[in-house]
């Protein structure tokens, strides 16, 4: 039910430029890497609009290559406006975590 | 050459179908027409259906093939939902590039899932919801603007295509001398306005039967209207001058430029209107 909330597409849009700053890569990696850091059942079907959407928006460079399985496979690399945009976001949620953890520190204490 | 997949088969099993039946029809009406209403004219329309519906067909086997390059190696699951997804990016407003685009990443997507042996439903959830999410990635557009543009276009196509075939069956001396029937005009109109989009929103929503029922509907309210203001309206002037006025619709070179201004001025609005969408994602 969460996986719809615009709060959870704001945290997975973060986490993307996350690990694509880490290294560059493909949308199946970059869904098995989501799978693996907690997210376990996300699905392509949230993860590419998302891609897409950071692509347009220009955070990331898109390179087309040749690929065994099947149609060239697009890479996803982080421009200089992405490293940017991932540098706002760790800030707001650190900032953000901080004073959710004291709301519910004390609530829960 | 890749084997077309089962439901491509059956599009072009049913496309085929239908094309014999229209070069029946045609024959048949060529064979039992009275000799003397016959003329020319006919052999020449019989000629035109025959090639148009030979292009037709062998353009959509193209389509299948090479669609089927990679889509060929999916597994049915995987293959049905490709479909579907590429059905209902057709009711879209992006253009044919992005959409080409898009259906080589989900592609490559759907083969990655399918070799790690994943069960569909895990991979796309809700399709509608999943085209709905790839439509807002490009940002706003406004599906009405665009179906009203495509209209405009489809209508100056079919128009000029009229006048064309008319031009051609009827030899008249001058391209610009040729006159259509006023009654084609609202006919294009409908189909390039109502039946078109329409067409486009039932595929996408995978509305086949509906959209075969709508169009044998819309097809039979039209001739039956036609047939009965025919037969009983013709002393009405209006309907008089519906079917029997001839007009001039494009007579001249200065006409024909601005029916082509206002074909690419629309072509223009369309990249006008996607080209601002991704800036304004790109000033968020």
């Amino acid at each position: 039910m969460i996986e719809n909330t615009q709060l959870l597409r704001g945290i997975l849009e973060g986490c993307i430029l996350a690990l694509i700053n880490h290294k560059e890569s493909y949308g199946y990696l970059v869904i098995e890497k989501l799978r693996e850091s907690g997210f376990p059942d996300i699905q392509e079907s949230t993860v590419y609009p998302i891609l897409n959407r950071l692509e347009k928006r220009g955070l990331f460079d898109c390179k087309r290559r040749p690929s065994k399985l099947g149609p060239p496979r697009k890479y996803y690399s982080i421009s200089e406006k992405g490293r940017m945009e991932l540098e706002g976001f760790a800030e707001l949620w650190k900032n953000t975590k901080q004073n959710v953890d004291i709301i519910l520190e004390e609530e829960f204490k | 050459m890749r084997p077309i997949k089962k439901q491509s088969k059956k599009i072009v099993m049913f496309s085929a179908v239908l094309f014999g039946l229209l070069t029946i029809a045609a024959a048949a009406m060529l064979i039992f027409w009275p000799k003397s209403e016959q003329g020319e004219a006919y052999l020449w329309i019989l000629i035109v259906i025959i090639i148009l519906g030979l292009v037709s067909l062998g353009i959509l086997i193209i389509l299948n093939v090479r669609r089927g390059k990679y889509a060929a190696l999916l597994q049915d699951d995987y293959y049905k939902m490709y479909e579907r997804i590429a059905a209902a990016l057709q009711n879209s407003a992006l253009s044919i590039f992005e959409r080409r685009e898009v259906l080589l990443d989900i592609a490559d997507l759907l083969l990655q899932a399918q070799q790690k042996n994943r069960p569909i439903n895990t991979v796309i959830g809700n399709v509608d919801d999943f085209v709905k999410g790839i439509k807002t990635s490009f940002g706003y557009r406004n599906n009405i603007i665009f179906n009203l543009l495509s209209g405009i276009q489809n209508v100056t196509y079919g128009l000029i295509a009229v006048q064309v075939v008319l031009y051609l069956i009827r030899g008249t001396d001058s391209f610009f001398n040729t006159t259509i029937g006023l009654m084609i005009i609202p006919y294009v109109a409908f189909v390039s306005f109502l039946l078109i989009p329409l067409k486009r929103y039932l595929i996408s929503k995978q509305k086949k039967v509906w959209f075969v029922a709508a169009l044998i509907g819309i097809v039979a309210v039209y001739i039956g209207a036609n047939e009965l203001l025919h037969k009983f309206g013709m002393n009405i002037p209006w309907v008089q001058t519906y079917f029997e006025k001839e007009i001039n619709f494009i007579g001249s070179w200065v006409i024909l430029t601005v029916l082509v201004t206002v074909v690419a001025l629309s072509w223009f609005i369309k990249w006008y209107i996607r080209f601002r969408s991704i800036k304004n994602l790109q000033a968020e």
